[in-house]
């Protein structure tokens, strides 16, 4: 089945409650994951992530629509045999260990394999604690041991929620390379929902944004970046000439920045215009001090598709 | 399945607190109960007297009765608290840990259920039976060192029918811890709660004890003497009734008019398994429909 999506998934919906208190969690989600690739699912609180998930996970049942996983519905018998989930936070036998915790669930989906579980323990940094209780460890270490859980059954497909949650930095960087390397490494699927953009940003190939359950946004990171144009900053002197200058030619703003002992001007022009617009500036006798092309992020792409405003700016680089 | 099963046994049996307190609790304070008796019997008779007379001087009536917190009705009312507690903790704590979203996705649902099922069964079923074994050693030791008789004598006879007595107590208390764990497992699912389902089974528990005396109400209440006949449809009835059909080869007796006597063995026990396996059904048809969002 090379060619059938990883995931697919039509129309579907869910809607909690009834009559007058119903809420619509996933509106007529349509949703076509390829398969070899880290894919991003976003959306702010509420947007209904988790809930999609748990219906792609056979948890909860669709209220319309389908969810299909290598092309079977989930609701059939095997459908998620080759599929690994951490579901919203990790949750285990707190007075089970790390390795009697993995071969309760091994067992349970009939595939137990000590010598599995023990590579998995080593491989996300448990195999030192593999042996003491879960109510020992920390929220990182659950994490952990809920990533080695998903991957239990060597599935083709690993549905992560917020894998990195309670991760220090280190262990974030590490997860980030663990979730690459089961692509790159092991011909994995990842379908990864979180709310750390810039790792979103790092980790995936292409991501989808829901909010208030529909798809707003959906496609490859760098096109979704490249959809809207960046900014140049300038410092230059004289300021109010400089400013009088660039408006004859380009849209422009004043921005004041804490601790920056002269203004910025704002110039909406892509980082391909910046020495265009200072040979103009230069040419109007006018000193530059500083460019700075502001880069589109993820994260303020996420923030202006998921407020409904034209796309902001966020981290600077020098040019 | 053979996995699915040593998975729930597994969880359940290294819950030391859980299994500690609500099923070795049986054996464990029985035996208890014995060393402390015995040790005190050492320097006084009349507790060592007191301790035997807490038996019946038959080996073969004592092993038996540990059953009677599943099986005699009225006590069974308070004695099924303990079973009931474990049954529902097994059943619900699975939403309390938040473990379902792991083990749903790797089986089906109603083996999910049916295992958790075996399990508590045959677990309660170990912990009778050990407590009836702690019990005849218990009463042997004390009617031992008192001097008096502890019968019948082994024979291949006496061995040959307690064996069966004790696999016909078996086969009924076996057959309410399953529609106890099947009514424990629906309360779960729907309460979502330990307390929520134990208040649930509780209740059920308590009202089919009662049905007897329900149905006479109601039949008095709406005066529909008919209704009475409903009670041999009820687990207690066909408990009760299959109880005496083992002891005595006779149906209980009823104070209902036109219904004195129980239904035929056959009868009673077909009910057993019906209720045991519809409440089973229904459980896993709910589980089955269930959205775990939590």
């Amino acid at each position: 089945m090379p060619n059938t999506p990883a995931i697919r998934t039509e129309n579907l919906s869910k809607t909690f409650g009834k009559g007058k208190t119903f809420i619509t969690a996933v509106k007529g989600l349509n949703l076509e994951v390829a398969r070899g690739q880290v894919y991003g699912f976003l959306g702010p609180n509420g947007a209904g992530k988790t809930t999609t998930i748990r219906m792609l996970m056979d948890l909860i049942r669709p209220s319309a629509g389908r969810a299909e996983i290598n092309g079977r519905t989930v609701r059939e018998a095997g459908a998620l045999a080759r599929v690994g989930g951490l579901v919203e936070g990790p949750a285990f036998y707190g007075y089970l260990s790390g390795r009697n915790n993995l071969e309760v669930l091994a067992r349970t989906a009939d595939d137990y394999r000590p010598e599995r579980i023990l590579n998995l323990l080593e491989q996300v940094g448990l195999a030192a604690r593999a042996g003491q209780p879960v109510s020992s460890y920390s929220l990182g270490m659950k994490q952990r041991l809920g990533v080695a859980a998903a991957l239990l059954g060597d599935p083709d497909l690993v549905v992560l929620d917020e894998p990195t949650n309670g991760l220090d930095p280190a262990g974030i960087q590490e997860m980030r390379g663990f979730i690459r390397g089961l692509v790159r490494e092991r011909g994995k699927m990842v379908f990864i929902s979180s709310h750390l953009l810039n790792e979103v940003e790092q980790t995936c190939d292409r991501v989808a944004i829901i909010q208030k359950g529909e798809m707003i946004r959906e496609g490859p990171v760098a096109g979704l970046l490249a959809e809207s144009a960046s900014n140049l900053r300038i410092q230059a002197a004289p300021l109010e000439q400089a400013e009088q200058a660039l408006r004859e030619r380009w849209k422009i703003s004043r921005e004041s920045i804490p601790g920056d002992a002269v203004p910025w001007l704002v110039v909406e022009a892509p980082p391909e215009e910046s020495p265009l617009v200072v040979e103009f500036l230069v040419g109007h006798g006018i000193r530059v001090h500083q460019v700075v092309v502001q880069r589109q992020t993820l994260e303020s792409y996420f923030l202006a598709a998921t407020r409904d405003l034209p796309a902001g700016i966020g981290e600077a680089a020098d040019d | 399945m053979i996995n699915l099963l040593r998975a729930e046994w597994k969880k359940t049996i290294w819950n030391y607190k859980l299994t500690g307190f609500l099923v070795w609790g049986f054996p464990v304070g029985i035996l208890g109960f014995y060393a402390v008796m015995l040790l005190t019997g050492l320097f006084s008779r009349d507790a060592m007297e007191g301790m035997v007379a807490t038996g019946s001087g038959d080996w073969t009536v004592d092993a038996l009765g540990i059953w009677g917190v599943i099986l005699a009705f009225p006590f069974t009312i308070l004695t099924r608290l303990i079973p009931l507690a474990f049954m529902a903790s097994v059943f619900a704590g699975e939403y309390q840990s938040g473990m379902w979203k792991y083990l749903i996705p790797r089986n089906r649902r109603p083996l999910l259920i049916l295992s958790k099922m075996a399990v508590v069964a045959v677990l309660m079923t170990l912990a009778f039976t050990a407590a009836s074994a702690v019990v005849v050693a218990g009463q042997g030791i004390g009617r031992k060192l008192t001097g008096l008789a502890f019968g019948p004598a082994l024979s291949g006879e006496v061995v040959g029918d307690f064996v069966i007595r004790y696999g016909q107590t078996l086969l009924l208390g076996v057959l309410a811890l399953i529609l106890l764990a099947a009514i424990a497992a629906l309360a779960a699912i729907l309460t979502r709660s330990v307390l929520g389902s134990l208040l649930v089974v509780f209740l059920f528990s308590t009202l089919d004890s009662l049905s007897m005396y329900i149905l006479m109400l109601l039949a008095k209440i709406l005066s529909l003497p008919g209704i009475v006949g409903l009670y041999r449809y009820t687990p207690q009835c066909n408990l009760d009734n299959a109880q005496s059909w083992f002891a005595t080869d006779a149906a209980i007796r009823l104070p209902f008019e036109n219904f004195s006597t129980g239904p035929d063995l056959g009868f009673s026990l077909a009910m057993l398994v019906i209720w045991a396996a519809g409440l089973t059904a229904l459980a896993a048809a709910v589980f089955e429909r269930q959205d775990i969002s939590s």
